[in-house]
């Protein structure tokens, strides 16, 4: 695995991105030749780009020299520290397209017990009970002291 | 002169007013309670809160951000005393003393010299706040397109050269915060950008949702296994230091307030690097320099004096030029665009009440925490007990309902989950996230200011070149450029810092 690798990849593709779509721009809004902005919308996202892409290209570059470089040792207890975010990251996607469908309050109610015990509140009941407590101190501040517009889902016609 | 005094007559009478008093001292509780937590900073807390600050006055909703930041770096020193653990970045240089001071049963010294240092800087920070900063707006008041252009480019270089990491890193963090900028209708020709033809995208990427995402989920994700283990639990001992260890302190304390106030007033300098110049330069300056990091009073006073006149000092740039000099006073800047207050030289002009309401409160601000940092010390010191299991979870809570009470879209939720993985991802392989936030606020400024530029000068960009102001700051963009890479990316001063 190269170093730097990911990254590298991850500019020269946002910076593509940019290319190609300042060349768009650039075709539609000096076709007639009527346009007189010297930058316009196109070239300064081209040029913030190609900057991109020149670096994109040069992390790229500098890390293949160092291409055989034995491998960062793991940590110890890093592979659980990873699992732990990657089930956290989980559960904010997953609260994230709930809340529209379930509404604010139902889908609250079963993201915080579950955080709370991926963060290690233990056992479950406590966990649960802290989680319900804190959706409803959430729920009464966003709700009635802010007067947020928070969405509602299946709980449409009963709240 | 009479304008100053009038405008902060003016100022006091709003900031007294029982609203703006009930913010200030929300605002300098929550920033001692971010400064006392390792693992929370002003910025995290001020983005997770900004979603809020929709629904408060706007005076208010700076008064009380303010707060949170200055307050920050008074709660930031008790950790460092009393369990040798930061609660901020800019009290890593008053561990060194700090604990040493609690070790040799000094604690109460130690935490009442940076509670009196810090007020000695912030109360200095104000003061030349409210001379300097309405001044400042006059000169800018000369700005055109083409000043405001060279200045965003210094800035941009500052804070992406000051920024941790590599200079490459920095700048393609810029790069792709001003690439993500671009994203929605182009301000002066009306055009999509980077919509790819989604009406999603068509509304731009609301910087918010980043900021929490970034700063707030990032910060979790990143902070979750950390905690403390053990408070100190010996006696404080005196609080007051007194005669000759007294002089010794407050005197530090002026040079650390000088010193971390004329560093703040430059774009990247934030309070994290300043305290340990106005360490580093108060050991210099000392006639017993083998006595720093053995529990000398002068160690502690002067980094907590520098990181509070530093906080003061970036509010000038801010609130006279409308240009932020650290994270937190980014996410300050959004806030003010949001309520539609443009900071920049006609902030005095159009919203006087407001900025001076804002200015006093910082006075009023000082006061409110140097009273909870002497006597509440103690209390504050416990609640870095509370275990980040409890913490965690109720500030994710708030990012995504924050994300999506901006603009109630189910995309800037997910921006913000999204966001906050990036914001992991980064620290974890040693990315730079503040040239990122950085690139998005002020890329839009940047572009706005050249093709305005050019505009008037019929697309010649000599513009730029002849106006005295403009080509100075673009001179010293190049020789900070060259300062940058010459100095700060020497391996030896990076160690050596």
């Amino acid at each position: 695995m190269y170093k730097g690798l990911a990254e590298s990849i991850v500019v020269i593709f946002l910076a593509a991105m940019g290319i190609a779509d300042a060349w768009r721009l650039s075709s539609v809004v000096r076709a007639g030749g009527t346009f007189h902005d010297v930058i316009g919308p196109d070239r300064y996202l081209g040029a913030i780009s190609m900057g991109l892409l020149l670096c994109g290209i040069w992390v790229l570059a500098k890390n293949l020299k160092i291409v055989r470089s034995p491998l960062i040792k793991k940590e110890e207890g890093e592979g659980s520290q990873v699992n732990q975010v990657v089930l956290v990251v989980f559960v904010l996607v997953l609260y994230a397209f709930a809340m529209p469908i379930l509404g604010y309050l139902l889908a609250t109610c079963f993201f915080f017990p579950v955080i709370y015990f991926i963060f290690g509140v233990r056992p479950w009941l406590k966990s649960i009970i802290i989680g319900l407590l804190t959706t409803a101190v959430f729920y009464a501040i966003f709700e009635y002291f802010a007067e947020m517009p928070l969405p509602r889902g299946l709980l449409e016609n009963v709240l | 002169m009479d304008k100053m005094d009038s405008g902060l007559l003016s100022g006091f009478l709003g900031a007294l007013s029982f609203t703006n008093l009930m913010y200030c001292f929300v605002g300098c509780v929550l920033g001692t309670f971010v400064g006392v937590l390792p693992g929370l900073g002003p910025a995290a807390t001020s983005a997770i809160l900004l979603p809020l600050t929709t629904y408060m006055p706007p005076a208010g909703a700076i008064i009380m951000l303010a707060g949170i930041y200055y307050g920050a770096m008074y709660g930031g020193s008790t950790t460092s005393i009393l369990v040798n653990v930061p609660g901020e970045a800019s009290s890593v240089p008053t561990c060194l003393d700090g604990f040493q001071m609690t070790r040799k049963g000094r604690a109460g010294e130690a935490l009442a010299i940076a509670a009196i240092g810090s007020f000695i800087a912030g109360t200095f920070g104000t003061i030349a706040l409210s001379f300097m900063a309405p001044a400042l707006a006059r000169v800018a008041l000369k700005f055109g397109p083409p000043e405001y252009f060279a200045l965003v480019l210094f800035s941009l270089t500052a804070l992406v050269g000051f920024s941790e990491g590599s200079l490459l890193k920095g700048l393609i963090a810029g790069g792709v915060g001003m690439l993500l900028a671009c994203v929605g209708l182009d301000p002066l020709s009306g055009k999509q950008r980077l919509t790819f033809g989604s009406i999603t995208f068509t509304g731009g990427m609301d910087v918010i949702p980043v900021l929490m995402g970034l700063f707030g989920v990032a910060e979790v994700l990143t902070s979750a296994e950390e905690g403390i283990l053990h408070l100190y639990e010996g006696t404080l001992g005196r609080l007051i230091p007194r005669g000759r260890e007294l002089m010794k302190g407050i005197y530090a304390s002026i040079q650390g307030t000088i010193s971390g106030f004329v560093l703040g007033l430059l774009p990247g300098m934030i309070p994290a690097v300043t305290s340990f110049l106005a360490y580093d330069i108060e050991r210099r300056l000392s006639k017993n320099p083998q006595q720093f990091g053995t529990g000398c009073i002068e160690g502690v006073a002067a980094p907590e004096a520098a990181n509070n006149a530093t906080s003061q000092a970036g509010f000038i740039p801010l609130m006279a030029l409308g240009i932020p000099t650290s994270p937190t006073l980014a996410i300050m800047l959004a806030a003010l665009m949001m309520y539609g207050l443009q900071p920049g030289p006609f902030l005095f002009l159009h919203h006087a009440d407001f900025a001076w309401a804002v200015i006093a409160s910082m006075y009023i601000g000082n006061v409110i925490l140097l009273i909870l940092n002497l006597p509440l010390v103690g209390l504050w010191a416990r609640l870095c007990l509370v275990p980040y299991r409890f913490i965690g979870p109720v500030i994710l809570g708030v990012c995504l309902v924050g994300a999506f009470s901006v603009r109630n879209r189910l995309f800037d939720v997910v921006a913000c989950v999204g966001f906050g993985i990036l914001g992991y991802l980064m620290k974890r392989r040693h990315w730079p996230t503040t040239p990122l936030i950085l690139g998005i606020i002020l890329g839009p400024m940047l572009e706005q200011s050249l093709r305005q530029s050019l505009e008037l000068s019929g697309g010649s960009p000599i513009i730029l070149l002849t106006r005295p102001i403009s080509i100075t700051l673009i001179i010293l963009t190049a020789v900070l450029l060259v300062f940058i890479r010459k100095v700060l990316y020497k391996p030896q001063f990076r160690e050596a810092t």
